[in-house]
Parts: C-alpha cells; structure tokens; sequence
C-alpha cells in the first residue's frame, strides 16, 4: 500500500579528527550538491539524504563538520537541535579513535544526544593497538559501534538506517 | 488452552466424543445449517460496519474492493455507454468550458509576453544587457520590471535549522530549499560566533544579506526565523511584514514551535502567512503595459482585418461568378466555364456569335470590373431568334423602304432589288423560311409587266407551253408509286404549270393541263388501263399539293402504248396543255 508517510527531518552532526574520512562517508552516502569551499570558509558541509522507514520517511540534513583536533575543539552552536551525532575514527590510526573520544566528550557537554561511533577505513588492514575489551569498553558510551568503510561502502547504509529507526523509536516513546 | 485440554479429554473420553456428535452432528452439521438459515440477516445487519472496521484495521478492504469496482465500471462503460456518457455530460463539459477559457486566456497572455520580451527593441535590448550581465534572461526581466519582487520566503525552526515551510512567487522553487535553511543556520552560526556579542550581550545575526542579484532579509523569532529572497531594490515595508509576519506565527503556533521533533506538516497550514509576504512593486513605466496585453490584441486585430477581407473579397468574388453565369441567358453568347482564381480573378471560356454583344460591353453593364476576368472567346454561329433579327437587320439598312413588323418585311421594292434582297436573306445562315419572310413585300414593277408586248408573253407561253409537253414522269414496272427522280419531275412541271396559268391571266387566255397516264404491254389491256388511269390520277394529285389548283388539271389513262423499240415500253406519264381564249376577251 501506497500510502502517504510522514517525513521527519533530523539534523545529525558528523564529527571526527581530521582525516578521518567524514566527508568521504557522507559522499558515500549521500551526493552531496554544495561546494567543498564552505568547508574551508565556515567550517561545516551539509548534505541531505532520505531513509524509508515502515510508516515514516526520515529525512536526514548531515551536517558534516570540519576541522577538529585536540588543540581547536570545534564550533559547539553547530551541535544546536541536532537530534544525534556520530562520530568517526579511523581504522588504521590508533591516535583516531583517542581524538574521536575527545570530540564525544566535549559534544556530550554541549548536548546530550545520541551518539554513533563509526570505525572508517575498514577495506584497510593494519595492526589495531586496542584490545577487542579496551574497544568494547571505550564503544560503551555509544548506542551503536560499525566497522565501515567509505570505499566499498560496508555498513554505510546500515548505519544510517539504523541511526533512522532509532530516532523514530524514540520519538514514539 | 480450553480447546486443547478439551481435546485431550475426548481423545480419552469417546462418551463425550458421541455426545458432542449428537449434539453438534457429523463435522459440526446441525450448527452449520442453523447459521445457514439465518446467514443472509445476520450478515446484512453487521455487513456495512465489518466493511468500516476492517478498513480501519489494516485497509485491505479497499485492496480487495478496487479490482471489483475496476471490474464493474469497465462491464458498465462497455455495456451501458449511453448512461455514462449521461452521467459524466455534465461534468465534462463545464471542465472542458474551463479548460478552453483558460487556454485562451493563457495564450493571449504568452503571445502578448513573448511578443513584448521578443520583438520590442526594448525586449531586445534587455535580452542583449542579460547576456552581457550573464544571468538569465528572465531573471534580468524581473529585475527591470520590478522595482523589487519577493521571490521566495523561508520558514525555518531556529534550533535545529531545519525547514518548516516554503513559499516561492513561482511554483518552480528552488527543490533545496531544506538545504539552503540548514546552510542559512550554519552561517548565522558561524557569525553569531564569529563576532563579538553586542552591547546589550545579544548574540550578533544575521539581518541581511545581499549579492549582486538578490537580497536576503532574515527576521528572528526565538522559535524561528523568516527568510525572504528579494530581487531589485528592497524597501524597507519589506522587513516590516517579514516581522510582522514571524511574530503573527509565533503567536499562532507557538506550541507546535517549543515541540518541533522533526514533523513540519504541523506547519504546512501557515502558507496564508507566508503569501502576506510574497510582495513585488512594478516600475512605474510597466504598471499601465501589464495591464492590457495590447500588443496580442493587434496581431489578433490584424489577423480579423485579414480574414475580413479576405472573405469579404471572395465574397464579392463569388458573386461576380453567380452574376457572370447568367451571362448564358444572353442571345448569342454560350458560357462553357467560369471559374475562380484564388480571390483575384476569373477566368471564363465562352462561345460568341459575331452578332451577339460583345462580352466585355455585357461585363461593364453588369459593373464588374474587367480586370478580375480573364477572357477566352471562340466564334460560332447562333440560330437564336435575336440574332437573326439583328442579321436581316443588317440587310435590311440598305434597303430603307422596307420594314420588319412580326417577322415579316413589308414595303415596297422593285424587281431588281427584291431579287437582291431575295438573294442576300438566302444567304444568311439559319435562314430556313426566306418565302414567308418575304411574301409581304409588293414588287412594283413585277418582272411580267415589262414583258407588255404581247408578242413576247406568246413566245413565252409558247416556250413554257413546250416544256411542259415534252415533260414526262417514269414510273417502274406494275407501278403507281413516285419515285425520288418522279418527285423532282413534277415540281419541275409544276412550276411551269404555275407560270403558265399566271401569264395566261395576262394574256386573258384559259389553259388547262391534261395529265395522261400510260403503260407498257406487259399484262391484259383492261388491267393496264386501270393501271395507266391510276399513274395520271397520282401525278394529278401531287401536282395539285404543290399549288397548281384541281380545276386545271384533267387525268386521263390511255392504257398500253406499245413501242418495243423503247425496251421498258411507255410506263409513264405525259402532260398536255389545252390553250383556249377567254369567254370575255
């Protein structure tokens, strides 16, 4: 049946240390229409992308933003009304996932939101230095931890269609 | 769990087993044939409201029902065609009245736009200043035809940036406009970090924003922000109504604004509001052009002016063939075609006696222009009343003492010239009955009467009288029958006959004609007689048809003269005048 289906829009916040590969994972994800200069200029890169849920469509507006580190932090007015965020890391940089914890624990100080924890680069072996425990144990903060890559695109779609039922659930309860 | 612990007992109890099968009959008959007996009412009491709840459960009614109802109409449309077209009449034509109504009015408008944007110098202009400013032309318009226009308004949720609602001036908006509110708050973002707060500790925002071809003008609520894009020059009346405009919807939808989760379809009502803002000023030189698309309205005049004459031309055509085809009632002309040329000319083929009036004389009668026809004559000769008029009267100006009353001449002539006369009507083509025509004419001086020496009328007589002895008319063998030659014979004779009796008037003599009818010796004499007898009486009676009268004529048969020398014998008949004087000299 056909029938019509409410659009939900949620703005989700990307955040990751630099070179992680947010943009690439947006890319993958969505085709993305605005130039890469607003990256430089303001900082942040937005995308839209639509997910078919059962009885809702979500429409997601990612705000893919630039240009953390340790030293910086990052513009925390960007975090504003955004419904999750997710976080990236690199796979082949142990010194990734350290900065991406980081970023988690200032975004959780701005807004206490949903948070997705993205491993990048997956297509790329390397020696991980963590422990599968460590890992479980610094993963905990986060509602879902996926193994992408940007590449081949493994679990991208997964991540976001997951992220999508879970915002709906709760916006049921 | 009841019916499986009651399974169980009548696996183990067959009483009950036998009981039940008592009760209920053989795979549970007798309560089927109850409920069978009583089905159509307790169905038709529950039938609409079952149909209402199971839709509303899980909609497969409608699932179910659409191949059936598509099934029905299609039965009854090929059906019952006739109550459908019935039925649906009513609302096709009122939608196909509107429809055209709106073409037409729609397509006045666009010539008159396209025609205005294309073919004015201006129009050009414009289109050459557009290509030079590199933007597109119908932005370029809109920008020398207003002096500012709202093109499109944004209503955007502060917290989240995320849309609520769009209005555009035309439909044709922009397809990201989420997007563009998400980049607007990220901006406004990046600027109420950038800067410092202002005086009074209010984040410093955005209020407006202007490129070289458009203006935005952003009006924050503490719920939301509205966003108008302005082309041309902005006034200030502009911003006014953007507050106005987001305070009136904060006031309307405050509660739906404090518990935005992402649903913009709460919002979806506020376009009234929005449309408050969509306004645009026209440049003073455009206002009064907008308001009559005069420029459509000339081509269209210019198209009824040339139809009108063109119809009114082959009108006036048409007619002039309606009016050239009676030209066939004039004597002497015959019509064999007249045919139009597109509205310029006609060309007509026509047969014309020399006599007849000359065509393009007729054509100046009638008033119509010479120019338009393109003639093509050929001669021949008409037999028609007036053209014989106008031939003998033709002849007849030579000789002025003559006059024509009723197809008859009367008048006086003397004898040369009414020979003259005689000869020249004779010679008129279709000139059938020239004796008639020419009987009332008294000769003066007759031929006879200058003949008064009676010596010469006797020689006359005598010259007459011999030819007509020495005439003979052959008959064949057993025969009373004229033959063609025999016919020709006896007019011979009979006009000397004629000449004969009118001298013999002059002369104051009697004259009489013996016809004498004779055989050959073939056969008895008695039937030869008869025979002979016979041959005089019928040569006697076609003489007497051609003028000569009964009195003067005596038929005898004088039966065989046989004259073996002539082979055929005499089977002929001869004539004889008997001359005698006059009773009274």
């Amino acid at each position: 049946m056909d029938s019509y289906k409410i659009m939900i829009q949620k703005k989700i916040c990307v955040l990751g240390a630099s070179g992680v590969g947010k943009t690439s994972l947006i890319k993958q994800y969505v085709e993305g229409i605005f130039s890469e200069k607003y990256l430089t200029s303001i900082g942040v890169k937005i995308d839209k992308k639509q997910v078919q849920c059962e009885s809702h469509t979500v429409q997601f507006m990612l705000w893919d933003i630039e240009g953390i580190d340790r030293y910086c932090g990052f513009q925390p007015k960007y975090l504003r009304g955004a419904a999750a965020i997710i976080i990236v890391v690199d796979h082949t940089r142990a010194q990734s996932l350290i900065e991406g914890i980081e970023i988690y624990n200032l975004a959780k100080d701005v807004a206490n939101i949903p948070a997705i924890l993205a491993i990048n680069k997956t297509d790329l072996s390397t020696e991980w230095h963590w422990e599968e425990d460590e890992l479980a144990e610094l993963s905990s903060p986060f509602s879902h931890t996926f193994c992408t890559s940007a590449k081949t695109g493994d679990n991208v779609e997964l991540l976001f269609s997951t992220l999508a039922l879970q915002l709906l659930s709760e916006a049921e309860q | 769990m009841s019916t499986q612990g009651s399974s169980n007992e009548s696996e183990h109890d067959p009483q009950l087993q036998e009981l039940r099968k008592i009760l209920f009959g053989k795979d549970n008959q007798h309560i089927t044939q109850a409920l069978r007996q009583n089905a159509r009412a307790i169905v038709s009491e529950v039938f609409s409201e079952a149909f209402k709840d199971r839709q509303d459960k899980d909609g497969s009614v409608k699932k179910v029902m659409a191949p059936l109802v598509d099934k029905s109409v299609e039965y009854s449309v090929s059906n019952r065609k006739e109550q459908f077209v019935g039925y649906l009449y009513p609302i096709v034509g009122s939608v196909v009245r509107k429809s055209v109504t709106a073409f037409l009015t729609e397509f006045i408008e666009r010539t008159n736009q396209l025609l205005e944007n294309s073919l004015t110098i201006k129009g050009l202009t414009w289109r050459f200043q557009a290509r030079q400013a590199g933007i597109p032309y119908a932005t370029y318009i809109a920008s020398q035809t207003f002096n500012y226009r709202v093109e499109q308004v944004f209503l955007i949720h502060r917290e989240t940036g995320l849309l609520l609602n769009t209005l555009a001036y035309n439909q044709q908006s922009s397809g990201d406009a989420d997007l563009i509110s998400s980049m607007l708050t990220a901006i406004n973002d990046f600027v109420s970090d950038s800067f410092r707060p202002n005086k009074d500790g209010h984040e410093q925002g955005l209020d407006i924003v202007k490129t070289d071809d458009f203006t935005l003008v952003l009006k924050a609520g503490p719920s939301a922000i509205l966003v108008a894009a302005v082309t041309g020059n902005m006034p200030q009346k502009v911003a006014n109504q953007l507050q106005q405009t987001i305070e009136e919807i904060h006031t309307l939808y405050d509660p739906q604004l404090r518990e935005f989760k992402g649903d913009a379809s709460a919002f979806a009502d506020c376009d009234q509001q929005l449309a408050d803002c969509l306004v645009s000023e026209l440049k003073d030189s455009e206002k009064g052009k907008e308001s009559k698309p005069w420029m459509a309205w000339i081509i269209l005049l210019f198209i009824a002016i040339g139809a009108g004459y063109y119809s009114y031309k082959l009108w006036q055509i048409q007619s002039y063939v309606h009016q050239i085809s009676s030209i066939n009632q004039e004597a002497g002309i015959m019509l064999v075609r007249a045919q139009r040329n597109g509205i310029k000319d006609i060309s007509i083929d026509v047969l014309r006696d020399p006599d007849a009036e000359e065509v393009n004389n007729w054509l100046a009668e009638k008033n119509i222009p010479q120019e338009m026809v393109r003639l093509t004559e050929k001669p021949y000769l008409s037999l028609e009343e007036p053209i014989m008029q106008s031939r003998l009267s033709k002849v007849l100006v030579q000789f002025p003492s003559l006059t024509l009353v009723n197809n008859s001449i009367s008048g006086e002539l003397d004898h040369q010239q009414y020979f003259d006369l005689r000869n020249r009507v004779q010679q008129l083509p279709g000139m059938l009955d020239s004796e008639s025509l020419l009987g009332q004419i008294s000769v003066t001086n007759p031929l006879t009467l200058q003949m008064d020496d009676v010596e010469n009328i006797q020689t006359l007589i005598d010259l007459k009288i011999s030819q007509f002895n020495g005439a003979s008319i052959e008959f064949a063998s057993n025969s009373t029958q004229l033959t063609p030659e025999a016919q020709d014979g006896i007019g011979t004779v009979a006009k000397i006959g004629k000449t004969l009796l009118s001298l013999a008037k002059q002369t104051e003599l009697e004259m009489s004609f013996i016809v004498i009818g004779a055989s050959d010796a073939k056969g008895t004499r008695s039937y030869n007689e008869v025979l002979s007898i016979k041959r005089a009486q019928t040569v006697k009676n076609a003489l007497q048809m051609r003028g000569i009268p009964a009195d003067k004529l005596n038929a005898v048969g004088i039966g065989i003269i046989d004259v073996p020398a002539a082979g055929n014998g005499a089977r002929k008949v001869l004539f004889n005048v008997i001359k005698t004087h006059a009773t009274q000299p």
